[in-house]
């Protein structure tokens, strides 16, 4: 798949010691390289999934200028697809056949991509949520990445971020006057909160993958990112008086989740089975194999328009 | 592969943005301009990576 990673570990841990950044793939070690395509993978498959996830509610916008900012979201994410794919491009990935001949179970972004945005409310919700968690991830990954390319590229990545997390904000305002509105936003939260605490992944008594913290792959743990994400999460909502099932310990410094965690979740109704009580992770592992409801669409909406410009071209 | 470099206001020297994946310079055009569009740049030039000579290693 990628070209040879000549340097050891000793040698790649060694160059970072001595404050240099990697900046290709004749730096790297196997297990670097292996790792940082890993990485990127997951980043660039989350940013271009959010494309069509978000246009799809995109097209119930209140009116012609939201959905212009919409759109301009979108083309953000896929400016951010880009950066990661042709970083992956540069270490040997063919990355042509990742992204139009991959099956679409086996793209790496997360579950709660797999669960349609319905509606305008949904998509906003989704910038304070989804993309304050991408945020969180990114702006780790900017402090602690040992390499050079990716971390002069998140820049760009970090300041459109913030743009979309704003973006969710501000018409989380505007709608939260009414109180219809205020009803759909707390049915939107209801769902897409518990589904980005899941995001950030397995707990950290039960995560494997070392290697992403020596190499600098990551600089939080699992938990410490999903803590990050609460704390500026939680707050927005509760400012604006709506609840979620987490609150801020003060005495202990951290936020603790309220509901059952992990738990059973029916994406076709959009609802959380609290009333089943926790699952084990290797449940939620499961479910995340089996990918959800919009997985194949989503996908083949990216696909799609390339397979058709080949079958023109060989008519 | 081309290497964007652009500069938002006249004092301030080009600098590298980013880059773009492309078969042809139209096309490699397209790409910088619409990828690249945080700001309201005042110039934005792309260079083909394979005519970078290297002058020191980093
Ligand atoms: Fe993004
Ligand atoms: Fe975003």
């Amino acid at each position: 798949m990628a070209v040879a990673a000549p340097a050891t570990d000793a040698d790649v841990l060694e160059r970072i010691r001595s404050g240099k950044l990697i900046e290709h793939v004749g730096q790297m070690s196997p297990s670097y390289l292996e790792g940082m395509i890993r990485i990127l993978t997951v980043s660039a498959d989350t940013e271009l999934i959010s494309a069509p996830a978000y246009y799809n509610a995109a097209q119930a916008a209140p009116h012609l200028n939201a959905f212009g900012s919409a759109t301009a979201i979108i083309q953000d994410e896929l400016g951010h697809a880009h950066i990661a794919y042709r970083l992956m491009r540069d270490l040997g990935v063919d990355t042509e056949q990742l992204i139009y001949e991959r099956p679409a179970a086996r793209f790496k972004y997360p579950y709660a991509f797999d669960v349609p945005l319905d509606s305008w409310v949904e998509l906003v919700m989704a910038n304070a949520f989804y993309d304050r968690a991408g945020f969180c991830l990114l702006g780790d990954i900017y402090q602690t990445t040992t390499f050079g390319p990716w971390k002069r590229a998140l820049v760009k990545v970090d300041k459109e971020e913030t743009f979309h997390l704003r973006h969710g904000e501000n018409w989380m305002k505007k709608i939260a006057q009414s109180a219809e509105g205020r009803d759909e936003i707390q049915r939107a939260i209801d769902w897409m909160f518990v589904l980005t605490l899941e995001w950030f992944g397995l707990p950290d008594d039960l995560k494997r993958h070392s290697e992403q913290l020596d190499f600098g792959f990551k600089g939080q743990s699992n938990d410490q990112l999903r803590q990050t994400w609460m704390s500026t999460a939680v707050p927005l909502v509760e400012s604006l008086g709506f609840h979620v099932p987490a609150h801020d310990d003060a005495a202990a410094g951290r936020y603790v989740i309220d509901c059952p965690f992990p738990a059973e979740f029916d994406a076709e109704n959009k609802r959380w089975l609290f009333e089943e009580g926790p699952i084990s992770w290797d449940r939620v592992l499961e479910r995340w194999k089996q990918r959800g409801p919009m997985n194949a669409q989503y996908v083949d909406t990216i696909q799609r328009g390339k397979q058709g410009l080949e079958r023109l071209a060989d008519a | 592969m081309w290497e964007v470099f652009a500069r938002r206001k006249f004092e301030e020297p080009l600098h590298h943005v980013g880059t773009v994946a492309a078969d042809d310079e139209r096309l490699a055009q397209v790409y910088a301009r619409t990828i690249f569009n945080e700001f309201s740049w005042v110039e934005m030039v792309i260079f083909r990576r394979d005519s970078a000579v290297r002058i020191m290693e980093s």
